[in-house]
């Protein structure tokens, strides 16, 4: 089943290279903060039920419902649709992000005769999905998707700490800490006001901070 | 039977000379005769020795440096002079036809009527020679020879300049081969073919650079990327019974000698294998998206014939995959399907390109994007392309499905007996020979449609008439062979799996029953659908038949002022595709835009030029010039000045021999 | 016997009948009652007795391209294992031959459109191409994979996956559905790839190409598109269902779950809207993605890295 929603992930990342409606990248990290959810609760074990709980009810929150409620709020509110055609026209990022995500396998390949209790395939899927984020962020070019892509880095990066969540639990800690502080971050964004100034904004009037 | 092939090739060079004796109306059939009579008997002598299973040798003993040269045609060799002599002879039965109309201009053909059988010959011979010099001269033959057939036209700047171009193209292959066969005999010490496999078993070492020298000596003559810039500048500036014989017969000749040096090679390495495969994967690619953006209608079937090297590359891969990794079903079927792909290539190839010499002869234009309608005029050359474009899309039920079909069952083969690089790049193959296969599927529909089918987007100079009777000989021939080989494969199969069995090593082959079943069931699957077809069509005639058929003009929605003009152009119908293909083709537009509430004139010109020239090749002439540049004092004009370099080189000769012999 | 009986009569009377549940299942989404189930029957039957308008530019090819579109849908449904996971024929690696047979259909269609000189087929004939050069790769790389999982080649004995471990099962079963169904939205040429209720340039696709041909070559072609959909739906469903069924039980589910794709399509249509035209190659590039995930999977699994 763990497999299964490892596909499922590594599926809505290649959806999030393909698409160009902001919404639907809003929807879509809500599901990959769902997916997450039903991988803590399947793959941790029963050894220590406080901390599962705590870590399963924090992803579902602030994942699944918190981010993505501020997100869908200033895109609302700034009436932003779509994202601008970018540089490389999507096409061919549908193929640069399938390109990322096979050579994710290839790695999971090459670690797949490790004795360790790691997964190997998490492994490989989170390196591609924290690269896609990456690629997501050079390529596309309103800010509100750059914050976008970085979210989803930060699912990547959360899906790494539980490939080697077995080795060093602390890690797991360390993810959702970073979780809560792009959770307070964001929402410091939203109170604040700044986003009016920053939403709809083309990443090209950025460059004249350049002095 | 022997005794078939010298005296055969010995007919087909006399024609040659026999043809300088006949007035300009008669050159092509007395040729042809010829041509024809040696290529009858060389068959037949080609055919016994596949199906007897023995190798003939003949030698000649000529002076040194030559030495003995061994003609020894085996499996292979008689594989490929079996269909180089059947396709000469096609070629030459077209040209009768086909050169009447330049006999009316005035041309005379006598050099060409007499290079004709030298380079015929010449290919015979050289897929035959095992002999290092033998075989670099007869090479050279046949480079010289369809050199001069291929600037018949040398009036026209452009057709000169694509001679030069194939000339100097072939030299550089050339001077590949010229190394990689020196060092092969330097080691061995013989001149003969057989000796080098010890060299190859000694030197393990030297098997992979080796055989990136061959590949690119013979591949520059096959046209594998990157060396296949000569290929459009060449064929569409021949003859088109040049162009049918360059790309159909001329450049397998490049494939047989890739063929040759895997022969030579007892163990082939990975690297052979997957460089091999990954080269032809991209030269396929590459071939068919460049094919879809050119307008010329000979330009895109020369980087169509790209992409079926490519093609025939992929199985050779595939093959050498399976002699590397000791599998044998893949070997067999891999090869196989190369050689299919080789024959059925020929075949189909000569024959688009022979009917689309009868267009040129009836609209005197390439430009695709002025023809169309033609069908109503040329109803035989309509059919005729047809066969080709179906068969050459690899469809069912003609010869392309059936060589194709042998190369993916080699990959699915590959899969399930392989380790996981083996499998992970059959997997890539397969994808990558079914997007080439579908590419060649819009490639070849757009040509079919656009040059034949809908209404004339200009009018022509001349009312359109149909091919002479030679001309149509030569298609119907290629028409039935097409169909023989994709209903019937069986027969064809027998006659490749004697060749390909040359490739499974010393072993002798085991009879692969599976292969034979499976062809069964295949042609009988292929003979449904024709039967289906025909019937069908019969359901709707007698559906029609006593019914109300009127003729309209076609649905315009209304609209009262349409021309011929508002038709979908060739570009237009490339171009949903041509965008996502746009890194491997190099498009450049010139647009002049309508202004204004009530637009004027407007114009929109593209044109795509090949990105190995633009990139790779200009850059590094214009490099060579500038260097060569530095030089020019040397040729000043002064006849004076070049005696005295003779002096200064007579005397720098003497003080250094004077000094050498202390 | 009883099987390939049941097999012709299926292949002849089925496709319609799931042109009629899609349209019944689109009338639903619309509040209307809708036409009657056995609606394209009569429409068929009325389309063979007519006669027919001919545009004077075509030729002989616009005359024999329906039929041989017809008649090379129909020989590939030799191939496709239908009631009771049976084929009428199967060999090493026939899928090729159904791919390729299907692909020549396809030629003949365009050429078809083409001949009628009208710049509307020729828009429809050009997309058309492009689009189904997108969906070749994928389809050959799902075959290929499951080849290689059961190791055998032919469509009967590929769509048997009881030899594959249940875990794996699930991820290739759901995964090669998905993609087989975008294929069948493809080359069936519905929402959101095309709409087949419109005749606007924005999404002429397939319908445009057969503006011109009236009769019983219109019937034909309505025939074989619904029975290209029936075969890819057949394909989804015989990876589906499992192989050791009772062949009455494995017959109900086969015909069950095509009337779930037939209500599937019906639904994607209603509450979906087309695509931008520039956005389909996306969406056609995204089943290669998933059988590229397909292949890379079985690959993991088979070196043990899926933990």
């Amino acid at each position: 089943m763990i497999p299964f929603l490892i596909i499922l992930f590594s599926l809505t990342m290649l959806y999030l290279g393909a698409t160009s409606r902001v919404e639907a990248y809003i929807k879509t990290l809500a599901l990959q903060g769902v997916i997450l959810f039903f991988i803590i609760l399947l793959d941790y074990g029963t050894e220590n039920i406080p901390n599962l709980i705590f870590l399963s009810a924090e992803t579902l929150a602030v994942k699944g419902v918190l981010i993505p409620l501020v997100l869908m709020n200033v895109v609302r509110k700034n009436d932003i649709k779509r994202e601008i055609e970018p540089n490389i026209p999507f096409f061919f990022s549908l193929i640069i992000t399938s390109s990322i995500l096979a050579s994710g396998f290839y790695i999971s390949w090459l670690m797949s005769d490790v004795a360790i209790s790691a997964h190997p395939f998490f492994f490989g899927v989170s390196i591609s999905t924290i690269v896609t984020g990456l690629f997501i962020i050079i390529t596309r070019k309103k800010i509100i998707t750059h914050i976008m892509g970085f979210m989803a880095m930060e699912n990547g990066i959360f899906l790494l700490t539980l490939a080697i969540a077995k080795e060093m639990p602390f890690i797991v800690a360390i993810g959702v800490l970073l979780d809560i502080f792009i959770a307070v971050y964001l929402l410091g964004f939203l109170v604040n006001k700044i986003q009016d100034a920053f939403a709809g904004v083309h990443i090209g009037t950025l460059t004249k901070l350049k002095d | 039977m022997t005794s078939l092939y010298l005296p055969g090739i010995f007919v087909i060079l006399s024609g040659s000379f026999i043809s300088l004796l006949f007035p300009d109306k008669m050159k092509g059939a007395v040729t042809s005769l010829c041509i024809g009579a040696g290529a009858a008997s060389i068959s037949v002598f080609a055919f016994n020795v596949l199906m007897s299973g023995e190798p003939a040798t003949f030698i000649l003993n000529l002076s040194e440096p030559i030495g003995a040269v061994r003609i020894t045609v085996d499996m292979l060799s008689a594989f490929f002079t079996l269909f180089i002599a059947i396709m000469s002879f096609t070629s030459s039965l077209y040209s009768i036809g086909y050169m009447k109309e330049y006999r009316d201009k005035g041309k005379t053909f006598a050099a060409h009527f007499f290079f004709l059988p030298v380079m015929v010959s010449s290919m015979l011979l050289v897929v035959a020679v095992q002999n290092v010099l033998a075989f670099l001269i007869i090479w050279e033959i046949m480079s010289l020879s369809s050199f001069f057939l291929l600037v018949f036209d040398n009036e026209k700047e452009e057709t000169f300049k694509a001679g030069i171009n194939y000339l100097v193209a072939m030299h550089i292959g050339v001077i590949f081969l010229i190394s990689g066969f020196t060092i092969l005999s330097i080691n061995s010490g013989s001149q003969d073919f057989n000796s080098f496999k010890a060299v190859f078993t000694e030197h393990n070492e030297l098997t992979n650079i080796l055989f990136i020298i061959f590949f690119a000596g013979f591949g520059t003559k096959a046209g594998f990327v990157p060396f296949h810039t000569w290929l459009p500048r060449a064929h569409p500036a021949a003859p088109s019974h040049i162009s049918g014989l360059m790309s159909g017969v001329m450049i397998k000749t490049g494939i047989y000698g890739i063929l040759r040096i895997i022969t030579l090679i007892p163990e082939p390495t990975f690297f052979m294998a997957y460089f091999i495969l990954l080269i032809s994967l991209f030269t396929g690619i590459f071939g068919i998206a460049n094919a879809l953006a050119q307008k010329n209608l000979k330009k895109i079937l020369a980087y169509s014939s790209i992409e079926n090297i490519g093609i025939i590359g992929i199985g050779i891969g595939v093959g050498l995959l399976g002699l590397a990794y000791n599998i044998e079903s893949l070997t067999i079927l891999g090869f196989s399907g190369a050689l299919f792909h080789v024959v059925n290539h020929s075949i189909f190839k000569s024959l688009l390109f022979f009917a689309a010499g009868g267009v040129y002869k009836a609209t005197h234009i390439l430009n695709i994007e002025k023809m169309g309608g033609l069908i109503k005029s040329m109803k035989f050359s309509a059919v005729f392309f047809l066969f080709g474009a179906l068969a050459i899309s690899g469809l069912p039920p003609f010869n392309g499905f059936i060589g194709e079909f042998f190369i993916y069952w080699s990959m699915i083969q590959g899969i399930q007996g392989g380790t996981v690089p083996l499998i992970v790049a059959m997997i890539v193959s397969l994808a990558g020979l079914a997007f080439i296969g579908a590419m060649s599927l819009i490639c070849f529909t757009n040509l079919f449609s656009i040059v034949f089918l809908g209404n004339p987007r200009s009018t022509f100079h001349s009312p359109v008439t149909e091919v002479t009777a030679a001309m149509k000989g030569a298609m119907i021939f290629q028409c039935v062979l097409i169909a023989a080989i994709g209903l019937a494969p069986v027969y064809a199969f027998k006659i490749i799996l004697a060749a390909a069995g040359i490739f499974h090593g010393a072993d002798p082959l085991t009879e692969p029953v599976f292969i034979f079943n499976t062809l069964g069931s295949l042609t009988t699957g292929i003979l449904i659908f024709t039967v289906t077809s025909a019937g069908f069509i019969l359901l709707r005639f007698l559906l029609l038949r006593n019914k109300n058929v009127s003729q309209f003009k076609t649905w315009d929605c209304g609209y009262q002022r349409g021309n011929s003009r508002m038709q979908y152009s060739s570009s237009s119908f490339t171009s949903p595709f041509l965008k996502l293909v746009k890194p491997l083709i190099n498009v450049k537009e010139k647009i002049r835009e309508p202004e204004g509430l009530f637009p004027g004139y407007a114009s929109y010109k593209s044109s795509t030029e090949d990105i190995f020239e633009a990139w790779i090749i200009n850059p590094a002439i214009k490099v060579i010039e500038k260097f060569l540049n530095l030089f020019r004092w040397i040729q000043n004009g002064n006849t004076q000045h070049y005696i005295l370099y003779g002096l200064i080189f007579l005397i720098l000769t003497t003080i250094w021999i004077m000094a050498a012999s202390k | 016997m009883i099987g390939t009986i049941a097999n012709i009569l299926f292949i002849i009377l089925f496709p319609l009948f799931f042109t009629g549940c899609i349209n019944r299942t689109k009338s639903f989404w619309g509040g209307r009652q809708g036409p009657s189930l056995f609606q394209p029957y009569r429409d068929f039957v009325k389309l063979l007795k007519k006669g027919a308008v001919i545009s004077r530019t075509t030729s002989f090819i616009f005359a024999m391209a329906p039929s041989v579109t017809a008649a090379s849908v129909v020989s590939a449904a030799l191939f496709v294992p239908l009631l009771g996971k049976t084929s009428f024929m199967s060999f090493d690696i026939d899928f090729v031959l159904f791919a390729y047979m299907l692909a020549a259909g396809k030629f003949f269609t365009i050429i078809g459109a083409m001949d009628t000189g009208s710049s509307f087929e020729g828009m429809g004939a050009s997309r058309e191409a492009a689009f189904s050069a997108l969906v070749e790769p994928g389809f050959f790389i799902i075959l290929g994979s499951l080849a290689f999982i059961v190791n055998a080649s032919s469509f009967s004995e590929i769509m048997n996956l009881s030899s594959v471990s249940p875990d794996l099962r699930i991820i290739i079963t759901v995964l090669s559905s998905i993609a087989l169904f975008i294929m069948l939205l493809a080359e069936g040429c519905r929402v959101p790839v095309d709409d087949p209720n419109t005749h606007l340039e924005l999404t002429m696709i397939h319908e445009v190409m057969v503006l011109d041909n009236s009769g019983p070559d219109l019937a034909f072609i309505m025939y074989a598109s619904a029975l290209k959909m029936v075969l890819i739906g057949s394909l989804i469903a015989n990876i589906i269902i499992p192989a050791d069924l009772h062949p009455l039980i494995s017959a109900a589910a086969f015909i069950s779950i095509h009337l779930a794709i037939a209500a599937l399509i019906g639904t994607v249509e209603s509450l979906l809207a087309r695509l931008r035209m520039t956005h389909i190659p996306q969406f056609i590039l995204y089943m290669n993605s998933i059988a590229m995930v397909i292949s890379a999977v079985i690959v993991l699994y088979v070196s043990g890295g899926l933990r």
